[in-house]
């Protein structure tokens, strides 16, 4: 990485447009689960692939991600990540907000959760858009249930295979009283990490 | 007296043999653990594999254990040297799911590609395989014991499977 000016470096301008996308996203999960969401400090990681599990450090805790590729960059995977029991507080809460009830069928959870994706990517992807003006269409959501690491692995396979290094923005959403509650995992390409190196840059001098 | 047996976690492309009663854990979807040992040396080792072959552009000196093809060898060759004698050697793996079965992209049958890989360069190299936990659509903890050279097999779901 490089530095743009003497302070500010290109690691310094993703965290930052990490960070708006990210209190977005917090916002929108706020609004969904009525509860007050914070973020945590974001890390941008930027390792050989074998080396993120030990980052991200969630290892073998039972989830539930809901993954979303942009439309037209297809090495940029996005993830939304809950620990599973959180996942299924989430899903009641929606579900009692949005139809009155909390028990609903395991086609509906997935919906829900679905949904829940839907949104809370939506925000961070939108707020990222609007910031520096580009155009970030997701695809439809995947949902699945397991392990962390072993879902984790489908992605730093692409990039072994790739032979590309893993360039990665996390951010951890937490309660107020400080328990972490779920995580924003994006899993940037080449070209999109140039263009909002690019944008940002613009945007730093005006 | 209780023994104590030390846990000891490898992560993706890593490897490791032991002599002691220790436990070697990994976690895999795609993936696959080896496990490899001699029963009568109680010397073991474990290799977590990424993808079937080696890359003719991958110049790292340390990524044999990343590669079906690079990790047999690299795992029996460190056993060999840490006392294990090679006709008693024997082989266990789990591995290689399929963790977004609904998504059509080649590189989600990489798990079914890299078992394949290590049973053929298992073959070739004359290691007998004596159980596996291979295949599905889930991620798989793997917890090795050495001195026994039991392979236990958890998944998200409650099962437990012991190779």
């Amino acid at each position: 990485m490089t530095h743009i000016t003497g302070e500010i470096t290109e690691v310094d301008i993703l965290r930052e447009i990490g960070s708006i996308g990210a209190g977005n996203a917090a916002t929108a999960l706020s609004e969904l689960t009525q509860q007050k969401i914070l973020i945590t400090f974001p890390g941008i990681y930027i390792v050989s692939p074998e080396k993120v599990p030990k980052l991200l450090g969630f290892h073998d805790m039972p989830v539930v991600v809901i993954y979303k590729r942009l439309q037209e960059n297809d090495d940029c995977d996005i993830l939304l990540v809950f620990e599973k029991e959180e996942a299924n507080k989430i899903v009641s809460a929606v579900a009692k907000n949005t139809f009155g009830i909390e028990d609903i069928d395991e086609e509906m959870k997935k919906s829900v959760i679905e949904e829940v994706g839907n949104i809370v990517i939506g925000a961070f992807l939108s707020a990222i858009s609007n910031f520096t003006d580009m155009r970030l269409l997701p695809e439809p959501p995947i949902n699945v249930n397991d392990i962390f690491d072993a879902i984790l692995e489908v992605f730093l396979t692409k990039l072994c295979i790739q032979n590309r290094k893993a360039i990665v923005f996390k951010t951890c959403f937490k309660k107020e009283e400080g328990e972490i509650y779920g995580a924003i995992i994006l899993f940037l390409s080449d070209k999109l990490q140039e263009d909002l190196i690019k944008r940002g840059r613009k945007w730093l001098e005006g | 007296m209780c023994e104590i047996r030390e846990k000891i976690r490898i992560g993706m492309a890593e490897m490791i043999v032991v002599k002691n009663p220790a436990i070697i854990i990994t976690t895999v979807g795609s993936c696959v653990a080896l496990c490899m040992y001699d029963p009568e040396k109680k010397i073991g080792g474990m290799a977590h594999i990424v993808l079937p072959k080696k890359e003719d552009d991958d110049e790292d000196p340390d990524s044999a254990p990343k590669y079906a093809d690079t990790a047999v060898p690299a795992l029996l060759f460190k056993l060999i040297s840490k006392g294990a004698k090679r006709e008693n050697i024997k082989a266990k793996i789990a591995g290689g799911a399929n963790m977004f079965p609904n998504l059509e992209n080649p590189i989600l049958k990489i798990g079914e590609n890299n078992v394949k890989a290590v049973k053929e360069k298992l073959i070739e190299m004359g290691i007998p395989l004596i159980a596996e936990d291979t295949g599905g659509n889930h991620g798989r903890v793997v917890e090795f014991e050495v001195r026994t050279g039991t392979v236990k097999v958890n998944n998200i779901y409650g099962r437990k499977r012991v190779l």
